[in-house]
């Protein structure tokens, strides 16, 4: 059984993601520093990962980078000081947990979506999102 | 080549500039609302305007980042950060998901707050000038007073996109405050401020015949966004 890791922590704020669910930024970025890695590396290796679908913006990587670091999820893995100073980035323990508790939350959508594919159409009437 | 625009408004500003790259211009300097330009490839660039942390300043881990990027940081202007990057890279865009869209437009927001209460200052003590007998005082406390009013629609406009941002993230339905000042008013104080700086060198008649104008077109602003404020309720 997984009982989620996470619980809600404080209101609801809408500003800044609090940690669950985590953002796709959030989560692909993690996936991406599971071994050191720098910016622009990472905005590459993204890409490769969804076929092009999430390309990261300069802007929302790098706010990215500094609240992942603050939150202590990720932390700097080298500065190679010989040729071009780049800063390079790797997953820490914290960071590898909550990544984990991602995981365990999205089985549980994956799993529980299943029941859909049982049901008839006829009996289930769909209340349509507002999702564009 | 040189162009004068005063932008409040930074997704504007950016979309002009890549209109002038289109053109082949390359934004290249700014002062003060003055944009130096120079000669590209038409379409070589893409302009963004990022908003920093610092008067006048990025941290090195910001230029690095940015450099390695593949983007350039043409000026720092106050808080703001002009960029581009060769078209030739691919799109460029700096803010990709919603949550960090908010959080740079709320960046913004609460600087325009912060200038607001700092001109609100200053028109106070441009009024006292006036009050001392000095026109000049009351052409200032004009113009202060059309960069406020400038200054307050563009918070609601940054409000409203922040509120649709949101609504996309939360799927849920916010309600928005359109409109703001009508820029009739704007109009109409910059007119009088320009009146109140001639008395006394240009006849007496010009002034008075540009003060009437400037103050139909400020009542006639009030009365316009009074009404809409009001029909939104």
């Amino acid at each position: 059984m997984q009982t989620s890791q996470y619980d809600r922590k404080g209101s609801c704020d809408v500003m800044t993601d609090r940690d669950s669910p985590l953002t796709e930024a959030f989560f692909y970025i993690l996936l991406a520093l599971r071994r050191p890695n720098h910016g622009y590396g990472i905005i590459q290796e993204v890409e490769q990962l969804t076929d092009g679908r999430v390309a990261l913006g300069p802007g929302t990587l790098y706010g990215a980078l500094q609240t992942l670091q603050k939150r202590g999820w990720i932390q700097i893995y080298s500065v190679d000081t010989e040729s071009r100073k780049k800063k390079e980035y790797v997953i820490t323990q914290a960071g590898r947990e909550v990544f984990a508790a991602e995981m365990a939350r999205l089985r549980e959508l994956l799993e529980n979506g299943r029941l859909m594919e049982g049901s008839g159409d006829d009996e289930v009437s769909i209340v349509s999102g507002q999702r564009q | 080549m040189m162009k004068f625009r005063l932008y409040l408004d930074k997704d504007s500003e950016t979309e002009w500039l890549n209109q002038m790259v289109e053109k082949g211009w390359a934004m290249k300097r700014y002062f003060a609302g003055f944009y130096q330009f120079e000669r590209c490839e038409p379409g070589q660039y893409i302009y963004q305007v990022d908003f920093g942390s610092r008067l006048y300043h990025v941290s090195d881990d910001y230029r690095e980042f940015m450099e390695d990027a593949g983007v350039e940081i043409v000026q720092l202007w106050g808080y703001w950060i002009i960029l581009r990057r060769p078209a030739a890279d691919g799109p460029f865009e700096l803010y990709t998901d919603v949550g960090s869209t908010i959080e740079h437009y709320t960046k913004i927001r609460r600087m325009f707050h912060g200038a607001i209460i700092l001109e609100i200052l200053c028109l106070l003590g441009e009024v006292w000038v006036g009050i001392q007998g000095e026109p000049m005082g009351y052409a200032m406390v004009c113009l202060i007073g059309a960069f406020i009013a400038g200054c307050i629609n563009e918070s609601i406009r940054i409000r409203n996109v922040i509120e649709e941002l949101r609504e996309r993230k939360s799927d849920m339905v916010f309600n928005k405050t359109k409109k703001g000042f009508s820029s009739l008013l704007t109009v109409g104080l910059l007119m009088n401020a320009c009146a109140l700086a001639l008395i006394g060198s240009a006849s007496d008649y010009i002034v008075a015949v540009i003060q009437v104008i400037a103050i139909i077109m400020m009542a006639a602003g009030l009365y316009i966004s009074v009404r809409s404020a009001r029909g939104r309720q």
